[in-house]
């Protein structure tokens, strides 16, 4: 008979590195860049960037800290590296806001950068393949004009390009309703002299505030809307297309070319929506809960109360609450999905939510970069869950 | 739940059954001030949690300005904090402006509010509260930075000066200081190895609020 014999955990951790000193409030993130040569860390007012060779000077890259404290009514809460473009990150605040920085357009990305934006045309054609390459300046931008012989985009509307010429170079920019081909087409060439615009098309620059945010619903605002629309996670999907942020009661995807709502919005624990005051008094609506991609950004997760966890498909629109409990699972079991009673008859199995226990709260979970495997941070236990191995 | 059905309540209900909005507001008010007095004695007190209560003060002040209702010095009720006036949440989560018995102009309840409100002039009551608050947000930001040792031991040097300016950690003790001119020197905090010193200046910091 398999008997359960308990171990003393023994975890010993040594710093191989400290980065002391270039943060006065806490810090809240940190994020690998994808040169695996700098990393960022932010607190609640400023982010650093860091290079990983050098421990005693880090570079101030965003800093929002008012000359007067009382002016203060906005923090940092998240921030994060693009996954592939290791000069762009994001970064997320307790109004609600993510805003989108290029490091290349300023030394100080707390100035609005600028990125190449709406056109004319409306018409959607391929996704777009890459976002953000090749910001300059508005002193620098120099538009020239792209050739489009022999690009002919058949039965569709012709999409067009333009090019930036950054110092010596030409830097082909991606755009809102752009052909995949033609982009490719650029992409290969090394610098571009001067390219030709077709004539009936003419491109505005204009300038694109990338700051993500949600208008507010006038009918659903409350004391505590602001509270709730507070954002504690932010993560980049793998492909590096997309943004999903965790507020208190929902989890959204944005997508990055469109910045003035999100395009899909997960709800959490709606049914906490009716209990925010006893929330706020217990100090539990600013608990700060993350949120995950699996590794083909087609499943989201994040974590709840009463040591739930929860899991959206995005494809399938299915979603799922486990917990995480030793009680409540054998090991190798698989997890049975819970459900939370919100009025009216109470099921068998369903719990009630005044019965949620609210100290049990799953703020941490992580998700394998390729495998389905999963890691849920429950207190002070390490759950590890992963497919059912036949 | 019976706003959620719309059920009309007489108004003798309303003063005995339910609370009403602004008795409510009232009471969310008085908790989120004592939530920002008391959160230098949190383990782990946090900027973020703090600037969201003190936005949500800010807001309600603003509302109870729009209602005409803004008459009291908040800062008198943080003392007693009377959290037993703290009933059920529903109708404070429900939308602002939506019809929870009260309506936006609040005609019905006013009779109750203005026994419930004391204290004079308005307009300097609401600066003593002002004040009060943003005297809250300099003494968190001073509690929160390390000593000066651990902070600025190996930092670049045109950064540290920069930050060190800020956060006025550099800035020499000014522990005799007495009153409001304590709090004002807050803002360039003594650099303290000492908790006993920081919770004596706390301890200052909400005794004058409490007086106010």
């Amino acid at each position: 008979v398999p008997v359960l014999r308990p171990m003393d955990l023994m975890v010993e951790a040594t710093p191989r590195r400290v980065f002391a000193n270039a943060h006065t409030y806490h810090i809240n993130s940190i994020s690998v860049n994808s040169d695996y040569e700098t990393y960022m860390s932010a607190d609640d007012l400023r982010i650093n960037l860091w290079n990983f060779e050098i421990t005693n000077q880090s570079f101030n890259i965003v800093d929002i800290k008012p000359a007067n404290m009382e002016e203060l009514t906005e923090v940092i809460t998240a921030a994060e590296f693009h996954p592939h473009h290791c000069n762009t990150f994001v970064y997320s605040s307790s109004k609600g806001t993510i805003r989108l920085c290029d490091m290349r357009a300023s030394a100080l990305c707390d100035r609005h950068t600028k990125f190449w934006t709406n056109l004319p045309h409306s018409s959607p054609t391929l996704e777009v393949p890459s976002y953000g390459e090749g910001v300059a300046r508005a002193g620098d931008l120099q538009e020239t004009k792209l050739a489009t012989a022999g690009l002919e985009v058949q039965g569709e509307e012709p999409g067009f390009l333009l090019a930036v010429v950054m110092g010596n170079s030409a830097v082909p920019i991606t755009l809102h309703w752009l052909h995949q081909e033609i982009v490719n087409h650029v992409s290969k060439q090394e610098s571009m002299p001067g390219v030709l615009l077709r004539e009936e098309m003419s491109a505005e620059v204009s300038d694109l505030k990338p700051v993500f945010e949600e208008p507010e619903d006038p009918s659903n605002r409350s004391f505590f809307s602001e509270i709730i629309s507070s954002i504690s996670d932010v993560k980049f999907s793998h492909s590096g297309r997309y943004i999903m942020t965790r507020d208190y009661l929902t989890v959204k995807v944005w997508d990055l070319n469109m910045e003035n709502r999100p395009i899909e919005t997960y709800q959490v624990h709606d049914y906490l929506r009716s209990k925010l005051c006893s929330l706020y008094e217990n100090d539990c609506i600013f608990d700060k809960f993350e949120c995950v991609w699996n590794g083909s950004d087609s499943v989201i997760m994040t974590g709840s109360y009463n040591n739930f966890f929860r899991m959206f498909d995005r494809n399938t629109k299915r979603d799922v609450t486990l917990e995480a409990s030793r009680e409540n699972s054998k090991p190798r079991a698989i997890l049975k999905p819970r459900k939370v009673c919100v009025g009216g008859k109470r099921r068998k199995d369903e719990i009630s939510v005044d019965s949620l226990d609210f100290s049990k709260k799953i703020l941490h979970t992580a998700w394998h970069p390729s495998e389905n495997i999963i890691a849920v941070a429950a207190t002070n236990n390490l759950y590890i869950f992963q497919d059912k191995v036949n | 739940m019976m706003f959620a059905r719309g059920l009309k309540r007489k108004c003798a209900e309303d003063e005995e059954a339910a609370p009403s909005y602004s008795r409510q507001r009232q009471s969310l008010l008085d908790m989120s001030l004592v939530k920002l007095q008391l959160c230098h004695a949190l383990a782990e007190p946090s900027l973020c949690r703090s600037v969201l209560i003190a936005n949500t003060v800010r807001q309600i002040q603003e509302e109870m300005t729009q209602d005409g209702a803004w008459r009291g010095a908040a800062p008198q009720t943080t003392g007693r904090a009377p959290l037993d006036r703290l009933v059920s949440t529903d109708l404070l989560c429900r939308s602002v402006r939506d019809g929870a018995g009260d309506g936006p102009a609040a005609p019905a309840p006013r009779g109750l509010q203005s026994s419930i409100w004391e204290g004079d002039g308005p307009l300097e009551d609401k600066g003593s509260f002002q004040k009060s608050l943003d005297q809250i947000l300099e003494t968190l930001e001073s509690n929160t930075p390390l000593s000066v040792d651990e902070l600025f031991s190996d930092v670049d040097s045109s950064y540290c000066s920069l930050d060190a300016v800020l956060t006025g950690v550099v800035g020499g003790a000014q522990s005799g200081q007495d009153g409001l001119e304590a709090l004002a020197a807050m803002a360039a905090p003594a650099p303290s190895t000492s908790c006993k010193s920081d919770l004596g200046e706390l301890d200052h910091v909400v005794g004058i609020l409490v007086e106010t």
